[in-house]
């Protein structure tokens, strides 16, 4: 589900606090084979593009699954973003599981999951106050 | 006032502040002096400061400022609940009340001022307890306090912090002694320190002695390498001081070549590294003293300190407080 099929607008500016609310969902068609060393390897499919026919299919290398080799630490992160957990929660586990200061945990776990949105492995969800009549 | 204050003490003053309000900027050096705090929500603290020559008139600086937001039709009355001789105004806004506050400290010769944002109740004695921690510390001190971003680091008062760097959850500071403002002591050692969280994933799954000596120079030469026992009063290699080790720790000193024009006067750059694991926080710790000599030994920093064992931030009980 991504937030055009829901029918939802991106907003213009996010606050603090809209994204603090925010959940991310993992994408439930992928498929995640774990790794010796913690990690794991996800891959995504992918739709194969319209204009991608014969002969130009025949030159150019197409992958139907994307491939993103993840971590032991994105693997614990990803293993959060299961829907009922919303960003700040995530943060917070994140920080409690290693030791570390809210802003400290919320600098890479932003980061990590603006990374996975890119990859197509999560998509995060906005509740903003306004809407939850706040 | 239910938030416990944590200090940060950087450049030329000090503050004690929520430990939920955190550094979020932090001036560089010959910046003008500048750190500003936020909780996970907005910004709350804001605190410039800068060197002046003459002693200012604050009540003069405020009253223009109060006749100019008066004219832009802003909200703005006296502070009269500030700790003397902090002045200032409340600039009410339909979402936040914004505390602007200055105060000259006559013996640094500086101009301080605070900005407080309280975004739902206005806690007056927070902020009055915010205002009158600021301090200046006394340049006559041999050593200086440099406590942010989990760091707390004494070291003597001309060293003076020309770079950091911030990864996830690594944090690492280079001190350099200063012969003047801008001039480099460069026959003093240089220090560097470095605080690491998720030690096994900084560490690569090493031990932490191979992890220090993959740390090293390419090309350095290892003079000793030692163990040391918590506690333990250690001289590091022929040197004349001695450290007191907080944990268990790992000791390198290694010489590597300096440049070809001290190579030719036969200097070397020698360098003394120690690293340890801090269990209640669960961060490594590594220092770094590097200096350029002819003997294979490095002169300890008199007074340096680097404090770990420091308690764990609980995230939950930081939710909702300020």
């Amino acid at each position: 589900m991504t937030a055009s099929t829901a029918g939802l607008r991106r907003p213009r500016s996010l606050s603090a606090e809209d994204f603090l609310r925010a959940v991310p969902f993992a994408n439930r068609a992928m498929t995640i084979v774990p790794a010796s060393d913690g990690g794991a390897l996800a891959s995504i499919p992918m739709n194969r593009p319209r204009w991608l026919v014969p002969p130009l299919s025949w030159m150019l290398p197409y992958s139907s699954q994307r491939r993103v080799r993840l971590d032991a630490v994105g693997c614990g992160v990803l293993g959060l973003c299961d829907g009922n957990r919303n960003i700040e929660t995530i943060i917070e586990e994140f920080a409690r599981a290693n030791k570390l200061s809210f802003r400290e945990a919320q600098l890479p776990t932003t980061q990590f999951l603006k990374q996975m949105t890119e990859r197509g492995i999560i998509v995060v969800v906005g509740f903003p106050a306004s809407a939850a009549g706040k | 006032m239910a938030a416990s204050l944590e200090r940060t003490s950087w450049r030329e003053v000090q503050i004690d502040h929520p430990s939920c309000w955190e550094l979020a900027v932090a001036s560089g050096p010959d910046d003008p002096g500048r750190l500003t705090f936020s909780d996970r929500r907005y910004h709350r603290l804001d605190l410039k400061w800068r060197a002046i020559r003459y002693v200012p008139n604050v009540d003069l600086l405020l009253t223009r400022h109060h006749s100019r937001d008066q004219k832009d039709g802003r909200k703005v009355s006296p502070l009269t609940t500030a700790p003397p001789p902090w002045k200032g105004l409340v600039q009410e806004t339909a979402s936040a009340c914004i505390v602007h506050a200055m105060r000259h400290f006559s013996g640094a010769r500086l101009l301080v001022e605070a900005s407080l944002v309280w975004p739902g109740r206005r806690d007056i004695p927070l902020e009055n307890a915010v205002l009158a921690s600021v301090a200046t510390p006394d340049a006559r001190q041999d050593a200086r306090l440099w406590q942010a971003m989990g760091l707390s680091v004494t070291c003597p008062w001309q060293y003076d912090l020309r770079a950091s760097s911030l990864k996830v959850g690594q944090i690492q500071w280079d001190f350099l002694a200063m012969a003047g403002q801008h001039k480099v002591d460069k026959q003093a050692a240089a220090l560097r320190v470095e605080r690491m969280a998720m030690p096994e994933h900084w560490l690569k799954g090493q031990a932490l002695r191979d992890w220090l000596a993959g740390q090293l120079p390419p090309g350095a030469r290892v003079i000793s390498q030692m163990c040391i026992r918590q506690d333990q009063q250690v001289t590091p290699g022929p040197t004349r001081g001695t450290w007191r080790s907080p944990h268990p720790a790992e000791q390198i000193l290694s010489a590597s070549k300096a440049p070809l024009a001290g190579r030719i006067r036969g200097l070397q750059d020698v360098r003394l590294d120690l690293a340890w694991l801090c269990p209640p926080e669960g961060r490594a710790y590594h220092v770094q003293l590097t200096q350029r000599r002819t003997d294979e030994r490095v002169e300890p920093l008199a007074g340096l300190q680097v404090r770990c064992c420091r308690p764990v931030p609980d995230v939950a009980a930081s939710r909702n407080v300020g």
